[in-house]
């Protein structure tokens, strides 16, 4: 078991920053996931840490060891790919069985290790088989299998789960998480999936364009989010953004002005006497009541359990608003006012995307 | 998968069935109709005569280059000479395209009326049914042919009827650097007179630092070594008098042969070369270049090899010319001839077989032969020819000529030194050629590999006779 | 009922035409040889051909010529289409790094599926001939010379063969190569394997495909090679009857002996053969054979 730190990577391919000065520290036995649209650089940095990537600036350690100019096989990790990346010509046995062998361990010790693996994953009966006879949620099995055989210091997995459908996908998330949980071995895991981001991570870590948005507890993640963009990418649907000028009313208190409506200054955020400030709100923050934002509904998602209200503002601006109730009797085009629970506001900086400082 | 699967199959398949296309396609006509050569063939100068207007004819030519060329304007000098008879040359270039488009031409009808055909394709000629047994012109036109050379003539003659006309005629000689001979201490003016001297000279030659002996891989030199000691290639006196039905070489004599080249060639002192294809005359280069000292090749190179010589490329060979070596001393046979005789075809029409023939004995008369042997190195046929002063300065100014001509009247005239005729005749030269070959890897004994060749030939001559119908 | 019969015969109506072609050209000339199979004929067109029966595939497949065909054929493409898929690989994989100038390379490798039989019989007959050519040069120079040496001349036309097969063995190996699984390599490379073991024991099964595609597609152009030693062996030479490979022989069976007969019973032969070891192949190699996972 080891820590994974990142300082300063940086990866370019030719004129392309992949990833951006990366400083993360992922700690001993954490399970640390990597969560950002595609084309982010997370699978980068997964890949940094295998050493399929070369490290173009800044220090990689895993451990007290660098590793930037380490050989795959000599960094004592596993990984387990989005594709499986099974050998197609081997058996399951000899598959779980091959990293093993290249490590020289005796006959006997392989044999035993197999079979602890295939078990724990209830491969047991399928030793014999080849990858073409397996199912996509046993070759996935048999892929996790080969990389916690080997028991090795960190695993890594680039989006394990994105082949394998809804059902099947909800289950394996679970095994993985109480496998490495049971053996508590560092792990990073790699998804754009952010509902398997805040089932599984210990923390999650938001990458865009290369660069670290925020690294933080799930729940610290939704309610606390550093950016616009975390807010805006975590949660489902999003939390709804609109833009909103500051200032300072008559009596000399501060206020809020977005879609033509006037709000208090929020609690907790340090003034923005003037200029544009970025409004945020999770959809159950909102409800619709006799006063609030002028709204007009253009869509009605009913899920069951709730229901979404998707509202297009007086300017044009859409918000979404989340209601308990199952049976909401709006209708599109009906015509409302959305309230905001000002206790749960967060403002951000209109042009970083930036939250706004703490304090008064 | 699925695809790839499919491909291969149909690859499998497609080529399984372009063979038996290949062989389907040639099927036609084969299994028609039969033709015997007429008993009655007459061959006379009334069908010509009661022609009205010139009769015209193809005539099917086998040179190439230089020797077309004279050819072509011993053709036109007939055209020209007379006016009941108008010849078309056609140049087909080499024998065996010659021969490729007469077998065509069995199924497909076009036949030549002449045409020019090597001399191991004599029983075929015969058999294939399409051509005239000359000698019914000769009795015909009361044609005289006691000028000829009579080893000439016999080469051509089977069962005692001359079948065709003999044209280009040549022997093998003994070629030699006359400088590497003095170098090695050996007398220039006396080169090996048998093929044991040869051996002797040369290894001579060898451990003198020269060159040694440029054997090329032509089974018609051990034919000729047959010939000089007076054996048969074939049973039935060389198939002269019957059809021949086996090998009659498998002997001591041949084995001696056979032994004595090996003996050459195992200890260095020769290096080996294919009679056909790009290396058929690396033997002749090898003595050009000084890496050989000796070669046996056929008399009609000599003007070629003359006038390469002439450019001075070559200042270190003074090139000799000296007869065939026999196989054994006081040989009682001879030399047999190689060439190519002309043959007239029995599908045209009387008037057109009256007018070949009169071309045939216009090639063959004293004065064209006597332009064709000084022209291009092959043997004037008739003495009449040989006493023209033509060749008579040619032989007094360039001896080396007259070589192959000495060697074919000398000698005794009998069925051996006549030359084998039998059908497969270039694949039993195959065969003899592979057995002297796989004897020179050391695989086979001098006798086995006699045996070896023997046994190749009888099993192709029986294959061919029973295919002919004659088996 | 009515309505797919109408189908039916519109289905066959459309067929027609290549049904038409293939029976012509394929089918017919097919089953025509079993015919001409039973007819012995005269070494001259225009004479009659006799029925034998099937005396004459006999005495073919119990002759010493077919024997030593069959085992020069057998020889030879043993020699052919490992060597050439071997050669093709190593080529394949040499010109698989990312280096600048490559494709120039792939290019030259590739090169040898548009030359000639003609061309590259005559160089190579060239770089062989024992006076003027490249191997004496070498020292390399055995009696008789190479081409008319009954022991050499099949390995020296079987060079040449596996240099054209090179061109077409290097684009089915280049082509493997490109589609191999990223993800599976750098599994190997993350489970330790490296050098040698990558290679043998991961790239090698993973090309399966192609290399069982390539000893088909070999196979089969081995048995169909005989321009190179009708160029630089013929009818006429010593070696020749240890380099008359089985399609040269129906070829020679046709145009130098004018004996359909023989060439039938050979082409069946020679089809059997490989109808034969084309079913092997897919029964036996095949289920070595590891198709990507889908």
């Amino acid at each position: 078991m080891a820590s994974v730190t990142f300082s300063g990577v940086t990866k370019r391919f030719d004129d392309v920053v992949a990833v951006n000065a990366l400083d993360l520290e992922v700690a001993d036995g954490e399970l640390l996931v990597l969560l950002g649209p595609s084309g982010c650089g997370k699978t980068t940095a997964l890949r940094m840490v295998a050493g399929l990537e070369e490290v173009t600036d800044g220090d990689l350690a895993i451990g007290d060891l660098r590793v930037n100019d380490l050989a795959p096989k000599d960094r004592d990790v596993a990984m387990v790919f989005q594709s499986y990346a099974l050998y197609p010509h081997m058996t399951v046995q000899r598959n779980i069985e091959f990293p093993l062998k290249r490590q020289g361990v005796a006959a006997a010790e392989r044999s035993s290790r197999v079979l602890e693996a295939a078990t724990t994953l209830g491969l047991d009966e399928l030793l014999e088989r080849k990858p073409g006879q397996l199912s996509g949620g046993q070759r996935q099995r048999v892929a996790l299998a080969r990389a916690i055989v080997r028991a090795p210091r960190v695993f890594l997995m680039d989006e394990p789960l994105s082949n394998l459908d809804a059902t099947l996908r909800v289950q394996t998330r679970s095994d993985i998480v109480a496998i490495q949980r049971r053996l508590g071995t560092t792990t990073i895991y790699v998804t754009h999936d952010q509902v398997e981001a805040m089932t599984m991570g210990h923390r999650i870590a938001v990458m865009r364009n290369g660069a670290l948005e925020q690294v933080a507890s799930p729940t610290d993640l939704y309610d606390r989010p550093a950016t616009a963009f975390v807010a805006s990418f975590l949660g489902s649907p999003g939390m709804n953004l609109l833009a909103a000028t500051g200032f300072t009313g008559h009596d000399g208190t501060p206020g809020l002005r977005a879609a033509g409506a006037e709000l208090p200054w929020p609690d907790g955020f340090s003034r923005q006497p003037s200029g544009d400030v970025t409004l945020g709100f999770r959809p159950e923050a909102a409800s619709l009541g006799s006063e609030g934002l002028d709204a007009r509904i253009i869509l009605v998602e009913r899920l069951g359990a709730e229901t979404h209200l998707i509202c297009s503002l007086a300017d044009g601006e859409r918000v979404v608003v989340r209601q308990r109730d199952r049976q909401s009797s709006h209708q599109i085009s009906d015509h409302v006012r959305i309230r905001i629970d000002t206790d749960q506001i967060h403002l951000f900086d209109a042009e970083s995307g930036l939250r706004l400082g703490e304090g008064t | 998968m699925r695809t790839r699967r499919f491909t291969a199959l149909t690859l499998t398949l497609a080529l399984g069935g372009s063979a038996t296309l290949l062989a389907a396609c040639s099927s036609s006509g084969s299994s028609s109709s039969t033709t015997t050569p007429s008993a009655t063939a007459t061959c006379n100068a009334t069908a010509l005569n009661a022609a009205t207007g010139p009769v015209t004819i193809n005539f099917w030519e086998s040179a190439a280059r230089a020797n077309a060329t004279v050819l072509a304007n011993l053709t036109n000098q007939f055209n020209a000479s007379q006016t009941k008879v108008h010849v078309n040359l056609v140049v087909q270039t080499s024998y065996a395209d010659t021969w490729q488009k007469v077998k065509a031409g069995l199924s497909n009808g076009q036949l030549p009326d002449v045409a020019q055909i090597q001399d191991t394709d004599t029983q075929g000629a015969i058999d294939t049914g399409a051509f005239l047994n000359e000698q019914n012109c000769i009795n015909g036109f009361s044609y005289q042919t006691s000028d000829f050379l009579p080893r000439a003539l016999a080469y051509w003659s089977v069962n005692h009827q001359q079948w065709a006309m003999p044209f280009a005629v040549s022997g093998p000689v003994l070629y030699f650097n006359q400088n590497a001979f003095t170098k090695a201490g050996l007398n220039p003016a006396t080169p090996p007179a048998t093929l044991s001297q040869m051996v002797a000279d040369a290894k001579t030659l060898k451990t003198a630092g020269q060159g040694g002996m440029g054997l090329v891989l032509d089974p018609w030199h051990f034919e000729t070594w047959l010939a000089t000691e007076n054996d048969l290639l074939v049973n039935h006196n060389n198939g002269r008098t019957g059809r021949a039905t086996a090998v009659a070489f498998n002997t001591p004599a041949a084995d001696q042969i056979f032994s004595e080249l090996n003996q050459m060639v195992s200890a260095g002192d020769a290096t080996t070369n294919s009679a056909q294809g790009a290396a058929a005359f690396d033997n002749l280069l090898g003595v050009g270049s000084g890496k050989y000292s000796m070669t046996i090749d056929t008399s009609a190179a000599l003007g070629t090899i003359q006038s390469l010589l002439a450019t001075g490329q070559y200042p270190n060979v003074k090139l000799g010319v000296a007869p065939f070596p026999t196989a054994v001393a006081n040989a009682t046979g001879g030399v047999q001839p190689g060439g190519s005789a002309l043959w007239i075809s029995s599908k045209s029409s009387p008037a057109k077989e009256a007018a070949a023939w009169e071309f045939v004995t216009f090639l063959d008369n004293t004065a064209s032969q006597a332009t064709w042997a000084a022209g291009t190195g092959y043997i004037p046929l008739r003495t009449s020819s040989a006493n023209t002063p033509t060749i008579q300065k040619l032989w007094a100014t360039n001896p080396q000529f007259k070589v192959a001509y000495t060697q074919l009247v000398g000698g005794a005239a009998t069925y051996a030194s006549a030359g084998a005729v039998l059908g497969s005749f270039d694949d039993v030269r195959t065969a003899i050629a592979t057995a002297e070959a796989t004897m020179f890897l050391g695989k086979e004994s001098p006798s086995a590999a006699v045996t070896m060749a023997a046994n190749s030939s009888n099993a192709l001559i029986s294959n061919y006779n029973q295919r002919i119908g004659q088996g | 009922m009515r309505r797919s019969l109408r189908e039916s015969s519109l289905a066959y109506l459309l067929l027609l035409p290549a049904l038409a072609i293939f029976g012509v050209f394929t089918f017919y000339p097919f089953l025509e040889n079993f015919r001409l199979a039973l007819y012995e004929n005269p070494p001259f067109p225009g004479l009659p051909s006799h029925y034998v029966g099937l005396s004459q595939v006999g005495s073919v497949l119990g002759s010493t010529g077919f024997h030593q065909s069959l085992v020069s054929t057998f020889l030879f493409v043993i020699m052919v289409v490992p060597c050439g898929l071997l050669g093709g690989l190593a080529l394949a994989v040499a010109a698989h790094q990312k280096l600048a100038g490559m494709s120039i390379y792939r290019t030259i490798f590739s090169s040898t599926v548009v030359s000639s039989v003609a061309v590259a019989a005559v160089v190579f007959g060239t770089l062989m001939d024992p006076v003027v050519g490249l191997l004496p040069w070498l020292g390399i120079n055995p009696t008789p010379p190479i081409l008319s040496n009954p022991t050499w001349a099949l390995p020296a036309v079987a060079l040449i063969a596996i240099w054209q097969f090179l061109g077409l063995s290097f684009i089915i190996m280049t082509a493997g190569l490109q589609s191999l699984p990223e993800e599976v390599l750098e599994a190997a490379r993350l489970d330790g394997a490296g050098g040698w073991t990558m290679f043998w024991r991961i790239t090698v099964p993973l090309l399966s495909p192609s290399l069982f595609f390539g000893v088909v597609v070999g196979t089969i152009y081995a048995f169909q090679s005989f321009g190179q030693i009708d160029i630089l062996i013929g009818p006429q030479n010593a070696a020749f009857t240890h380099t008359n490979v089985l399609l040269y022989y129906v070829y020679n069976a046709l145009s130098v002996q004018n004996n359909p007969g023989l060439a039938a019973v050979l082409s069946i032969v020679l089809f059997t053969i490989l109808l034969v070891l084309t079913l092997v192949q897919f029964r036996f190699l095949e289920r070595r054979v590891h198709y990507a996972s889908d």
